[in-house]
């Protein structure tokens, strides 16, 4: 779809109050008189002025309709308009900081926060040049008319706020979100600590998909065949049909347990739907008592209830994982980081994370959490096509040229009496 | 003479359809409101007697040849029908104009005309009619015989207005081509270039040979100023080059400039003993016709 816009849009209202000269001129100029037959004229005595009133309707409508074009047609061509491809929607951008580009895992981190289609832009030279360059990238990268805006990098304050308020301010005018990432450097020098230790309950030779993914995620994960065999793993998935009270004890004793859609006797395929992640709070979907619904399916449908059970808590979900890891395995990772992450408390990056109130009001923007409509950020170049506006106004003035000169014979003939031309 | 209130209006009357039956519609309204009717003969000569026979009028019984011979026997006359008449209709420009939700000129005295027809054919008279507008033509002579009216109603039918021929050529064609003493009736606006000289030295040289004139003038209340017009650049359609300026709701002279025009054009033909009817045409037909007979004359 393609759109004009308009580089100067004040000129199209200045054309519309130019219209309203004509239109007044055309409702007060005197008429000039009709030619009408009469057999007995030779007994009217000529009048010598015409009578100059205020009419309701403007005379020689063509005429004015011809003005009133020219005069629309200059103002859009002074107006500078483009035409530019259309845009729909709202898209994701996260800005990756380079100095941890290299880490896949930050990747996955990032579509896991931002959505599968998020648009990943690595940047470096620092926060501010980023910045600047942030409103161009949105419009070039994204075909949505509105953005929102991710950084995934390792929160440095220092770095961040000296200076850039004002920039900040200017160049994207919404909050922003922040993925942390822990810095190569600072991973390196913290003593290695152990990757959450993970369990898929499977039948035999089902679940390697979801443990390969479990571990590129940089957990340690194997493969079991009962809910005995999962005891002391931080996650426990299940893709088989198993006991509840198993994985009831597993919970109260501190684990995440994530049912797959098998389980559960439901099965969707994640590369068929989407599914969004919301708070705990959820919104208009109805969760069973003492349940949360914390994913949904972008028709509506509920894709994952939560629950807490003891110290860990017990996520349902309606995807059928082992199916999905297959079927969808770019966004597997992604999906698998987030559902476990359900049952915390929030899922709201920002107040996880551990921010003073200066660096989440920098992310804050001082604006409303909205995403931000790219056209009112970027100039796009777009095909310029103001020429042909004017083309179009000097035929308009050409053929108002002619009208009032066929017009003002045509008064003159009246005038004199004589027929006109 | 008063309107009845339900004759039509020449625009409506015009709706009827062709002119046969317009013309049968006016006579029959026009017959209707008369006391007595005024189909009378132009003359009645006596043609001798017959027998009387059961069921004749006994006022025509003659009663001397009754006391004579002891038998009844009733006087019987002869109609003349041997009077001529040209109906001559203007054709010319100013004949076409209509003003707005009228009925044009020409139209209204074609109807007028087709009814003068009917009703003196039915007399027994001999009808002709000539019309000029491009010039003078003879359409059909006078003629008294069965089926002359359909003639004369196609005739006047098919009359189209333009041209800017003058009436007194027209009255002088029909005057020559009546051998004897006859009626000359003219229908025109009488809107002459020259001011009427020629039209009233040619009804003055037709009185002078003893033939009837009687002008009915069409005239239409906008062009004789009785009805407001918007401004407009006012042309004679005879004269379409030349175009006045004006509003005829201001001009309050007008109307009389035209009346004095036409006053003055029926003092002179009323001096030379032709006729003179106005007739407008907003006014039912009817009406004009018996203005018609008010001014016809017998010969």
């Amino acid at each position: 779809m393609i759109v004009p816009v308009f580089g100067a849009p004040l000129w199209l209202l200045a054309g519309v109050l130019a219209t309203l000269a004509p239109i007044v001129l055309h409702l007060v100029a005197p008429r000039p008189p009709a030619r009408a037959p009469l057999p007995t004229a030779r007994f009217v005595e000529p009048q010598a002025r015409a009578r100059r009133t205020l009419t309701r309707r403007p005379h020689d409508l063509p005429l004015l309709l011809l003005r009133c074009a020219f005069l629309l047609l200059l103002a859009a061509a002074m107006a500078a308009p483009r035409l530019v491809p259309g845009r729909s929607g709202t898209a994701d951008i996260v800005l990756l900081d380079a100095a941890i580009a290299s880490d896949s895992s930050a990747i996955t981190r990032a579509r896991a926060v931002a959505g599968a289609a998020a648009v990943v832009i690595p940047f470096e030279g620092g926060y501010a040049r980023a910045l600047r360059e942030l409103p161009q990238l949105a419009a070039e990268r994204t075909r949505a008319d509105s953005v929102r805006a991710w950084w995934l990098t390792a929160p440095r304050w220092g770095a961040w706020l000296p200076g850039t308020s004002t920039l900040r301010a200017q160049a994207w005018p919404a909050a922003m979100g922040l993925i942390p990432a822990t810095h190569p450097a600072a991973r390196a020098a913290a003593p290695a600590a152990p990757a959450g230790s993970a369990a898929v309950v499977a039948g035999a030779g089902a679940g390697d998909d979801v443990r390969a993914a479990l571990v590129a995620l940089g957990h340690d994960a194997r493969t079991v065949r009962t809910p005995a065999e999962a005891a002391g793993a931080a996650l426990v998935i299940v893709l088989d049909d198993v006991d509840d009270e198993r994985l009831t004890s597993l919970a109260r004793a501190g684990a995440t347990v994530l049912l797959g859609g098998n389980a559960n006797g439901i099965a969707r395929t994640l590369a068929a739907d989407g599914i969004l992640l919301r708070d705990a709070a959820g919104t208009s979907i109805a969760a069973p008592a003492g349940a949360d619904v914390v994913a949904a399916w972008s028709d509506g449908g509920t894709a994952a209830l939560a629950r807490a059970e003891g110290a860990g808590c017990i996520v349902h979900t309606g995807i059928d994982l082992a199916r999905t890891a297959t079927a969808a395995p770019a966004e597997f990772p992604a999906l698998l980081d987030r559902l476990p992450g359900a049952c915390a408390p929030s899922t709201d990056p920002v107040a996880d994370l551990p921010l003073d109130a200066a660096g989440r009001a920098w992310l804050a923007g001082g604006a409303a959490a909205a995403p931000v409509d790219v056209r009112a950020l970027s100039v796009e170049a777009g095909l310029p096509i103001g020429r042909w506006f004017l083309v179009a106004a000097l035929a308009m003035a050409l053929l108002e040229w002619a009208r009032s000169a066929r017009r003002a014979r045509g008064t003159r003939a009246a005038r004199t009496g004589t027929a006109p031309p | 003479m008063t309107t009845s209130p339900d004759l039509l209006p020449p625009s409506l009357l015009d709706r009827l359809g062709g002119l046969e039956l317009i013309a049968r519609t006016v006579v029959r309204g026009f017959v209707a409101g008369l006391h007595r009717a005024p189909f009378r003969g132009a003359g009645l000569d006596f043609a001798g007697h017959r027998a009387y026979q059961q069921g004749d009028d006994l006022r025509h019984v003659d009663w001397r040849l009754f006391g004579r011979t002891d038998r009844y026997y009733v006087r019987e006359f002869r109609e003349d029908a041997n009077l001529r008449a040209w109906l001559i209709v203007d054709a010319t420009a100013s004949m076409g104009y209509a003003e707005p939700g009228g009925i044009a000129k020409l139209r209204y005295a074609s109807i007028v005309a087709a009814a003068l027809a009917h009703i003196m054919l039915g007399t027994g008279d001999a009808v002709g009619l000539a019309t000029f507008g491009e010039r003078v033509k003879l359409e059909a002579v006078p003629r008294s015989r069965r089926g002359h009216l359909h003639d004369l109603l196609v005739a006047l039918e098919r009359l189209r207005a333009g041209g800017r021929a003058g009436a007194a050529d027209a009255l002088d064609r029909a005057a020559d081509a009546l051998p004897r003493r006859g009626r000359i009736v003219l229908l025109s606006d009488l809107l002459e270039h020259d001011g009427g000289d020629r039209l009233v030295a040619a009804a003055a040289r037709i009185r002078v040979r003893g033939d009837e004139l009687i002008a009915l003038r069409v005239l239409s209340p906008t062009e004789a100023g009785l009805r407001p017009a918007p401004a407009a650049a006012w042309y004679d359609p005879e004269s379409p080059d030349h175009a006045v300026p004006a509003e005829l709701v201001a001009d309050t002279a007008f109307a009389a400039r035209v009346r004095d025009y036409y006053d003055a054009l029926a003092r002179r033909l009323r001096s030379h003993g032709a006729e003179y009817v106005a007739l407008s045409t907003d006014e039912p037909v009817e009406n004009a016709l018996r203005r018609w007979l008010a001014a016809r004359r017998s010969p």
